[in-house]
């Protein structure tokens, strides 16, 4: 493929080939970093962003990878079949958009990134959905891609064959939707697959309402917005932090060494200075190359789920981080999310149950406030706070016998708890 | 291209709506009103006439008078509720070429989508003569339980018209529309529609301009005529009483009882008890007249239809159990329906949903209303404002044993598609028949048949071995394609789904240049011409029987009194005709025809 249609792909999400052995390629530690990322929804752009790559060398992996028959493209069907000499500038390449029919070339573009982005997207990016929407968000969001690909808006024009590429875009939203839409079908689809913490960067053609675009007009921050603006700016700080680190530990080495097994042990080292240095995401994926291409052996795997679990730990720290600063900014939603997130990697930390409930509480959705609640108590039953923001959820659903059972637990863990007693004498009265 | 107009085909009455800057505005009808009967009748004189001259003489010719035509479209002749409806008729019925029914009247055979054609092209001329210019396209509601057969049928009707029908839309769906459009609402709401006819209750969602149906139920036997029948049957059984004799086996007599009925009805929506008078409603063998004389309270009509109105309320149950909702979930609750403006269905469905229905809808003309917004929504391409609808029955196909086997569940969000695998069920079986179906029954033959075709060429293998896939397909104008795939050999079979109207291609094409050539170029007062002559028509008959009468009928008060009544009608009648007022004469038109058919009891007993 050439590398100018690569490059069209771009917003478009890799995916690995099932029955490839990576160990047999003989990848570059770039080469094998990003093939390390592809998880077949990051588009590559982003992927780009993660691994450090500048845009010319990201094309020029993804080409070899490709090539290498690594990895494919889901969509990419249609630009294969543009064939040699098909228009090189990206989507310009897809016959559909030279056919006779009532669209202008705009809407063409968009349906057809949708069609072909589509298949490669999770239930929550379809919909654009990030962070821990809830039913309001998922429908909010199901309306907002009705309205953008729904049929219906372009009724009585000739679609040629836009017409059975909407109905299909519509039907996959559809799916999205009524699998996110049941709270029950939700929690199962996340656990499994969890949405991602940021909006895709991807453009699927229509926005949220609700959820508001990024001020346009000069009014006033609210709160919500300063929240998201601080959110988006530790984001990226994160990720320049992340890349500037990478590009230490990837600079690409003269030495073109061969043995996979060299290989293997160069990356492991890679991952325990990086370990050492603190830097558990990059450490966990150098140990998983390292893995990829020495499976058999048990030290690296055993460092790997070592370096996951620590990574998993940062994610959770950082989660935590987020939250008390949407806390600070007055996002009570945004923080419940985070601290949901960061308890659902680390279950054992009862402080994160108990924040997760406290913000769930606050917004009003006490469900979500007494799963919580309750998690924290039984992780850490003998927790004070864990028994107090149990009873206060609890009295706020109405369960007073069960708020009565925390209250009395809380005020014998610590008789002097001003809040504990509190909550004990309302109770009691 | 010209305007969209929405148009509610309704059991009773119908109404023509369009699309104005400032909101849907009712296009009144010729004489004015704002409802249009979805009455079509042909004269002795072999006249066509739709709406409220069609209604007006329907006592007097009720075998050439036909109502309730939506009953029937799109039906078979042998269905049940076919066989039902055409015995309560007075008009002949007759089993069409393509087992569809046909309604005669003037000696000339009519199919239902040529029938309901009459009213929509009355409907179209009142818009044109309204807006001053063609129009050609409109959208229209069905009832929401519809099946595709009555909805092909009823396109057809509108192609017959001279419409082309840009969608058909489900009538509590255009009521959501028109209360919630550009209202920028968030909420779930209750469309609670009962008719002359059906009843039907839908739920839906509303948010950020997008309408999306959550769960439809009703009845379609379950309407105003069924109340109307209540106070028919009360009437007859005491008049039985009193009398010995039973008025329903008097066709006339029935016609009227069942006008009064309706009359008395819709009065006690008002006041709380009404007097129902039927002078002359018999002749007994003697040849002394009988008149009919009752009071009936408000409180003996909600005793008389207790149940009825309790059935509305299960059947809500049932919708929004179907969705998973509490009552507590709808924020509103929008009325539709002649027959909502009775106390005792307004207070029941607030009962049910704990809160009171919402104001400022107009039951009679919301669902037109919301069909010109989809349609002008459709035209425009506009992108702040969507309606997702759903299929209104479980779609699927006959399997082994009889029983039907579902691929599209009732309510899913249209366009959808589904596939499932099914298998041989003998040895060496080489074919395989599908029959696609739509209903709610578990029995395949209690369903509708939407259409049916063979896969053959299957390999002779023993049962169970050969699989064949089917694939269901339903795009965004509701029209199902079914394809079927032998899986070892990957040769398929495909239909698409052409619901049958029970007319054929031909025949909708002939009927359309009839409609046509029969049309001519309306003039603006045709309404008032045509009044104006059944008016003077009946003038001169009553002034020839009036000397004959009068003296006979003068002794009874009954007699004095409704001679009073007639004289200051005749005179109403002379005024409004003098002053070219067609709401004035179009008032008078009933009365006088009670008068007519009074004298003529009169005059029938003295000769006799
Ligand atoms: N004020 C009223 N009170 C009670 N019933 C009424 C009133 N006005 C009309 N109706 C009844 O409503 C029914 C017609 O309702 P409509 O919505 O026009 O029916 P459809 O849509 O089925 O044609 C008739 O049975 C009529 O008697
Ligand atoms: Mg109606």
């Amino acid at each position: 493929m050439a590398s100018s249609e690569a490059r069209a792909l771009l917003g478009i999400a890799p995916r690995l080939k099932d029955d490839v052995d990576i160990r047999t390629l003989g990848l570059s530690p770039h080469e094998g970093f990003l093939l390390s990322q592809i998880d077949g929804v990051t588009p590559a752009d982003v992927l780009g962003d993660v691994v450090a790559m500048e845009e010319q060398a990201l094309v020029a992996a993804l080409t070899r990878l490709e090539n290498l028959g690594a990895i494919v493209w889901a969509g990419a069907r249609a630009l294969a079949a543009a064939g040699p000499g098909a228009a090189t500038d990206g989507a310009a390449a897809d016959p559909a958009l030279s056919e006779v029919c009532d669209l202008s070339p705009d809407e063409r573009a968009r349906i057809l990134k949708a069609d072909r982005t589509f298949p490669t997207l999770s239930h929550w990016e379809v919909l654009g959905l990030s962070g821990a929407p809830q039913t309001v968000d998922v429908k909010r969001a199901y309306f907002a891609a009705s309205k953008a690909y729904h049929p219906d808006r372009y009724f009585g024009r000739d679609l040629g064959s836009f017409r059975e590429r909407l109905d299909r875009i519509f039907r996959r939203l559809k799916v999205a939707y009524d699998v996110l839409l049941d709270e029950k079908q939700r929690a199962a689809y996340r656990s499994k697959n969890p949405p991602p913490m940021k909006p895709l960067v991807v453009d699927l053609g229509f926005k949220i309402e609700g959820q508001k675009p990024e001020a346009a007009a000069a009014r006033p921050e609210t709160a919500e917005e300063k929240a998201a603006r601080l959110e988006k700016r530790r984001q990226e700080i994160i990720t320049e932090r992340r890349s500037k680190r990478l590009e230490q530990h990837f600079k690409p080495k003269a030495a073109d060494i061969d043995a996979k097994s060299r290989r293997a042990e160069e990356m492991y080292h890679h991952g325990l200075s990086q370990l050492k240095a603190g830097q558990v995401f990059a450490a966990a994926a150098s140990l998983k190359l390292a893995m990829a291409y020495d499976p058999k052996n048990s030290q690296y795997a055993a460092m790997f789920r070592d370096a996951t679990s620590h990574s998993q730990l940062e994610r959770a720290r950082q989660l935590a981080e987020a939250g008390e600063a949407a806390v600070a900014a007055g996002n009570a939603a945004g923080a419940a999310a985070e601290f949901a997130k960061a308890f659902e990697l680390t279950p054992h930390r009862v402080d994160l149950a108990i924040r997760a409930a406290e913000q769930f509480l606050a917004v009003g959705n006490t469900d979500a406030a007494l799963r919580y609640a309750t998690q924290a108590v039984e992780v850490a039953p003998n927790r004070m706070e864990a028994r107090l923001t149990a009873a206060t959820v609890m009295e706020k659903v109405g369960d007073r016998a069960g708020a009565l059972v925390h209250a009395r637990a809380a005020t014998s863990l610590d008789k002097d708890d001003p809040r504990a007693k509190r909550v004990l004498k309302r109770l009691s009265s | 291209m010209g305007r969209v107009i929405g148009i509610d085909l309704g059991t009773t009455y119908s109404c023509v709506a369009v699309a104005e800057r400032d909101g849907p505005k009712v296009i009144p009808t010729r004489t004015g009103q704002h409802t249009l009967p979805s009455v079509v009748a042909v004269t002795e004189s072999g006249k066509k006439l739709v709406g409220h001259l069609a209604k007006r003489q329907a006592i007097t010719n009720a075998r050439n008078t036909i109502h309730g035509a939506k009953r029937l479209i799109g039906r078979r002749w042998e269905a049940s509720e076919v066989q039902r409806a055409l015995k309560l008729a007075s008009y002949e019925a007759v089993k069409g070429p393509h087992e569809d029914v046909r309604l005669v009247m003037g000696g000339r055979q009519y199919a239902l989508p040529e029938l309901s054609a009459m009213v929509l092209a009355e409907l179209k001329v009142t818009a044109e003569e309204f807006l001053k210019e063609p129009v050609e396209q409109a959208v229209v509601t069905v009832p929401a339980y519809f099946n595709d057969n009555q909805r092909q049928a009823t396109k057809d009707a509108g192609r017959i018209a001279g419409l082309d029908v840009l969608r058909i839309i489900n009538e509590p769906t255009a009521a959501a529309l028109a209360y919630g459009y550009g209202k920028g609402l968030e909420q779930k709401v209750a469309i609670f529609d009962l008719g002359g006819g059906t009843f039907d209750i839908s739920i839906l969602e509303i948010g950020q301009g997008v309408f999306e149906v959550l769960a439809t139920a009703g009845d379609t036997f379950l309407g105003g005529e069924d109340f109307d029948e209540r106070i028919v049957d009360w009437l007859v059984a005491d008049f039985s009483a009193q009398h010995g004799v039973d008025l329903r086996t008097d066709k006339m007599a029935l016609q009227r009882l069942r006008d009064a009925a309706e009359k008395a009805k819709i009065e006690l929506s008002n006041l709380m008890e009404v007097d129902i008078n039927l002078p002359f409603i018999y002749s007994l063998k003697k040849g002394e007249a009988v008149h009919l004389q009752r009071q009936l309270t408000r409180d003996k009509l909600n005793e008389l239809t207790a149940d009825l109105v309790e059935r509305t309320v299960k059947i809500c149950a049932q919708a929004l159990s179907e969705c998973g909702l509490k009552t507590a979930d709808v924020a509103a609750v929008i009325l539709v329906g002649g027959m909502t403006r009775m106390p005792k269905v307004q207070q029941a469905a607030q009962q049910f949903f704990g809160i009171p229905p919402s104001k400022g809808v107009h039951p009679d003309e919301v669902v037109a209303c919301g069909a010109s917004i989809q349609g002008d929504l459709l035209s425009s391409g506009a992108t702040d404002t969507l309606l997702l609808d759903v299929t209104p029955h479980h779609l699927g196909i006959m399997v082994a044993g009889g029983l039907f086997d579902v691929l599209i569940n009732k309510d899913t969000t249209i366009p959808t598609s589904a596939k499932k695998i099914f298998t041989t069920v003998k040895d060496g079986q080489t074919q395989v028949r599908i029959m696609v179906l739509q209903g709610e029954s578990t029995q395949a033959e209690e369903n509708e048949l939407l259409g049916e075709f063979i896969l053959d060429e299957l390999r002779s293998a023993r049962r169970g071995e050969v699989k064949v896939e089917v694939n269901f397909d339903i795009n965004a104008d509701g029209i199902v394609s079914v394809s079927a795939k032998n899986l070892e050999t990957g040769r398929g079979q495909a239909i698409t789904v052409t619901a049958s109207s029970g007319l054929t291609e031909d025949e909708i094409r002939e009927m359309a240049t009839r409609n046509l050539d029969q049309a001519v170029a309306p003039v603006a007062d045709a309404g008032f011409a045509e009044m104006r002559k059944e008016a003077e028509k009946l003038l001169a008959d009553i002034k020839q029987l009036l000397p004959r009468a009068r003296p006979v009928i003068d002794g009874t008060d009954f007699g004095a009194d409704a001679l009073k009544k007639a004289d200051a009608t005749m005179a109403k009648a002379s005024v409004a005709i003098a002053e070219k007022n067609s709401a004035d004469l179009n008032e008078c038109i009933k009365p006088l025809q009670r008068t007519l058919s009074l004298l003529h009891n009169v005059i029938h007993k003295l000769g006799s």
